[in-house]
């Protein structure tokens, strides 16, 4: 069996020390790293450099570009760039607003819910299925219905055309003619 | 009317990122400012040409582009070969000073010095490692941007990490002299 050679093993742990030390090394690396450390001067004496090293990278100062470049640039676009009116600064505030990959996923997942909520507390009410027996019966309910109104209103057209018509108006109409008869005759 | 907002969004957000690579990449500020002025007239331009999305990769792309271009054609573009020494960790704390090279690296260093390494790194490890520890791209975005695999860019940013501590460590050496 072949023996891997001890200086490529040690450039692979400088390479896990180097990243260790610039923050992007996985949970594994760390342990193995700061563990080795612990026990050799020299894998501690890397690690503490290329800390310092990666320290003095991450607090390097940014430059601002001088407002001067964005003037000249707008010199130079300003044939082409039109006034625009407060519809298009709103559209594009809601462009870059959905334009985002999370804001999207998250109102299309609120939709989605909000339908899926809809159609399960939104049922709509039963409609009751009647057998023919129920169908029948009521039917047989409603001809009585019909025949018991039917009945009364008979009844009723009798007592006016027989007791109210002929005997009591008749009587009253009798009267007045006869009042009038004497009135006229001098009775 | 879009496109107007759309590109004072664009500049506000990355200007100082496009300015700052051209200055490393260029330098000195004087191209990095005409660098930029470029990118942001090209980003106009072409504004209704590329996906919003994709705008930040486009602009930083536009830069690298133009700031290689820039030294090609001025005759600057660095030959400086690849020479990163590998055995370099070996006999590391013969070579620190007074044995604790922490100290040494952390006292001596001025921020100065600290940019200059970086800018005499050879440009294939300048660009990646720029883009990865001083602007906060991940390493897909930098694939993107420079047109390079993904596992290039990897390599390339843990072999600008150790040139760049050689050299620091060469401007420990000389300060001490």
């Amino acid at each position: 069996m072949q023996k891997k050679p001890s200086n490529k093993i040690e450039i692979e742990l400088v390479d896990k020390i180097i990243s260790v030390a610039y923050g992007d090394a996985s949970i594994i690396d760390k342990i193995v790293v700061i563990w080795k450390a612990v026990s050799d001067e020299n894998v501690k004496n890397i690690l503490e450099e290329y800390r310092a090293t990666a320290d003095k990278v991450r607090k390097l100062q940014n430059l601002n570009l001088p407002d001067y470049v964005i003037e000249n640039v707008s010199k130079k676009i300003s044939s082409q760039k039109t006034e625009e009116g407060i519809f298009a600064k709103i559209s594009f505030s809601s462009f870059t607003i959905f334009s985002r990959k999370a804001i999207p996923l998250t109102a299309s997942g609120i939709i989605v819910i909000a339908i899926i909520s809809f159609l399960i507390f939104n049922k709509s009410t039963p409609t009751h299925q009647y057998t023919k027996a129920e169908i029948e019966l009521a039917e047989n309910q409603l001809k009585q219905s019909l025949a018991i109104v039917g009945k009364v209103f008979t009844k009723a057209e009798k007592n006016f055309s027989e007791d109210i018509l002929n005997k009591q108006l008749n009587k009253k109409l009798s009267k007045g003619y006869y009042l009038v008869n004497n009135i006229l005759t001098g009775g | 009317m879009l496109s107007s907002a759309k590109f004072d969004f664009l500049i506000k957000k990355y200007k100082n990122k496009i300015f700052n690579y051209a200055v490393y990449m260029m330098k000195n500020q004087m191209d990095a400012e005409d660098v930029t002025q470029e990118v942001l007239i090209r980003t106009w331009q072409n504004i209704d040409k590329f996906n919003f999305n994709a705008a930040k990769a486009w602009m930083m792309r536009t830069t690298h582009n133009l700031c290689i271009d820039y030294l090609r054609r001025n005759n600057i573009y660095s030959k400086r070969e690849l020479d990163v020494d590998e055995d370099y960790h070996k006999n590391f704390t013969d070579r620190s000073i007074d044995g604790n090279p922490h100290k040494a690296a952390e006292l001596l260093i001025t921020e100065d010095e600290v940019k200059e390494a970086i800018n005499n790194l050879p440009e294939k490890l300048k660009s990646p490692f720029i883009l990865y520890e001083l602007q906060g791209f991940k390493y897909k975005e930098i694939s993107t941007i420079l047109d390079v695999p993904l596992n290039t860019i990897k390599v390339n940013i843990l072999r600008a990490r150790k040139q760049l501590q050689k050299d620091l460590k060469e401007y420990a050496k000389e300060t001490f002299k």
